[in-house]
């Protein structure tokens, strides 16, 4: 008897408590959904291409959102208050992320961070600059593409598409469907490579930095031992293999053209490619949801260099995250000081 | 003309940061290529500099009738040397950890800091050393500079009230000690004369002048 009325007691107890936790729970999810306010903006592009349902990214901690673009560039978002938005560009068609276009705005692109407080904020016009094309090549020792092997382009933390890549017969990177090789870059980017899975090669990601400042030729040299990176100039006036060419390559530009003030497509909370340096080993492709069908497992450490420590984290010393910034201060206080003491005397 | 050659080791400490900026430049494609000017524009200021000071020094100075020059010093540049070769060290290691490692930015920040100041200190050290020299005639004690204006301190012989001889342990164990003559007239009649080798006979030679008055 005086067991079955603890038992009881218990029961409702447990129900009551998960009554009260959802209920909590709720009223947190209300309150947080209550809390919200509308990041908008325009992107334009500085080549005069028409950026129309392409898609811009945000992330803040580790949730990640994205929205395409209407007719005029114009997009508009949800986002929690007060916090800081990392805004990424990434040239689109309708169906894919990774548009099969050569127009001179770059196929990914990272804007400078914002604000949002307490009211809505429309960041104004965001400026795409003009893009290079980026030719990326894997090559064997012996000069000989090496087919299986797995290309892939990142700016700034923001990764391509891997399941929209693949080699040519020369060993060049082709977008799905393109009639050309490599992808549209501005200033710098990462290109990556995983070599063919098997017993030749390590299982792992190689990754080299570069910059941009022209049509670009990143090669990668794999052997068993490692990757060889050779950056040159490209040139445009040599054939780079055999591209498959389909009819899906026609920019869909004018299909899905939405209105302004309308947020088409929104996928709230949909998780993108930009990898977590923090992670040693990153599911690509599984990242990007039911949009690609890529589900490497890679052995890869994203290099995204910080102060104090390497990750994504922001920190208020992020201006020193620049080695321009730090050898111009150093060698103008160093030549100053020199000056000074100089003239001043001994 | 200054003493020694600043010129040929002002040239040779600077063309590699010269070299350096040029690679960073034209050389690789991992950075922007403008990150090879600070190297560069430090290269050629420290080239620049040293050509300067190689062509720009005191005159020796005028001897009146019957006044004798008794001995003559420049400041040794060993001190500027052990701030070259402390210095050189942590810059390469700078170029390594920026360049070719991705450690966090605050550790070749660190080595830049000390290595840039430790060298720039010792090419200021051997600079200003090169543009000064000491003078110990009959008649009066001098201490010239020259930069861009020149700089001529003395004490005529029969105001010198005392000579001071100093000597940490360090610049002791080195062979260096430093010089102060005093005039009594307060500091701006001071003389102070730094890392000098020999400096007990350079104070013994002020000393007999004074004697000898």
């Amino acid at each position: 008897m005086k067991r079955s009325a603890t038992r009881r007691n218990f029961l409702r107890a447990g129900v009551g408590g998960v009554l009260g936790g959802a209920s909590l729970v709720g009223g947190v999810s209300r309150a947080v959904a209550a809390d919200t306010v509308t990041l908008s903006g325009t992107v334009v592009a500085k080549s005069g291409a028409k950026v129309q349902n392409d898609e811009i990214n945000t992330h803040w901690e580790d949730v990640y959102r994205n929205v395409r673009t209407d007719g005029d560039g114009y997009f508009e978002m949800e986002v929690p208050k007060n916090r800081n938005y990392t805004l990424s560009y990434y040239k689109a068609d309708s169906r894919s992320d990774l548009e099969a276009a050569k127009n001179g705005a770059p196929h990914i692109y990272e804007f400078e961070g914002t604000f949002v407080g307490e009211e809505d904020k429309d960041i104004g016009e965001l400026v795409l600059p003009e893009a290079d094309i980026v030719d990326l090549r894997v090559l064997k020792p012996d000069g000989e593409p090496l087919m299986g092997a797995k290309p892939d382009y990142r700016y700034s933390g923001w990764g391509a598409n891997p399941g929209r890549l693949s080699l040519n017969t020369d060993g060049y990177t082709v977008i799905d469907g393109a009639s050309f090789t490599g992808l549209e870059l501005a200033d710098f980017g990462t290109a990556e490579v995983e070599p063919p899975a098997g017993d030749e090669y390590e299982d792992r990601t190689y990754k080299h930095q570069f910059s941009v400042d022209g049509p670009t030729e990143v090669v990668a040299t794999v052997d068993s031992d490692g990757v060889e990176w050779s950056v040159g100039e490209a040139d445009e006036t040599t054939p780079k293999g055999t591209t498959t060419t389909t009819d899906e390559t026609a920019s869909d530009a004018t299909s899905e053209t939405t209105n302004r003030g309308t947020t088409p497509e929104s996928t709230a909370d949909s998780p993108t490619t930009r990898e977590d340096p923090a992670t040693a080993t990153t599911q690509r492709g599984a990242q990007r949801g039911n949009r690609t069908n890529a589900t490497r497992t890679t052995t890869a450490v994203e290099s995204e260099r910080g102060f104090f420590s390497n990750g994504p984290g922001k920190s208020d010393l992020e201006m020193l995250n620049d080695p321009f910034v730090l050898t111009v201060g150093g060698f103008v206080l160093s030549a100053a000081g020199i000056v000074h003491q100089l003239v001043r005397g001994y | 003309m200054a003493r020694g050659a600043p010129a040929l080791w002002s040239t040779l400490l600077g063309l590699p940061f010269v070299v350096v900026g040029g690679w960073l430049y034209v050389g690789q494609t991992t950075y922007p290529s403008v990150i090879g000017l600070p190297f560069a524009f430090f290269g050629a200021f420290v080239v620049g500099i040293g050509a300067y000071v190689h062509v720009v020094s005191p005159t020796e100075p005028r001897l009146s009738d019957g006044e004798e020059l008794v001995e003559k010093r420049h400041p040794t540049q060993r001190v500027a040397r052990v701030k070259i070769v402390v210095g050189l060290p942590l810059l390469v290691a700078t170029i390594y950890l920026l360049f070719f490692t991705t450690v966090p930015y605050v550790y070749p920040t660190a080595t830049f800091v000390v290595g840039l100041y430790a060298f720039s200190s010792g090419l200021y050290t051997y600079w200003t050393n090169s543009l000064t020299t000491y003078y110990v005639t009959t008649r009066r004690i001098i201490k010239e500079y020259r930069f861009l204006s020149l700089v001529r301190r003395e004490i005529p012989r029969e105001k010198i009230r005392g000579v001071q001889e100093r000597k940490s342990a360090i610049e002791a164990l080195v062979g260096l000690g430093n010089v102060l003559v005093a005039s009594g007239g307060g500091r701006s009649l001071e003389i102070r004369m730094r890392n000098m080798e020999r400096s007990e006979s350079f104070a013994d030679s002020i000393r007999n002048l004074v004697s000898e008055s």
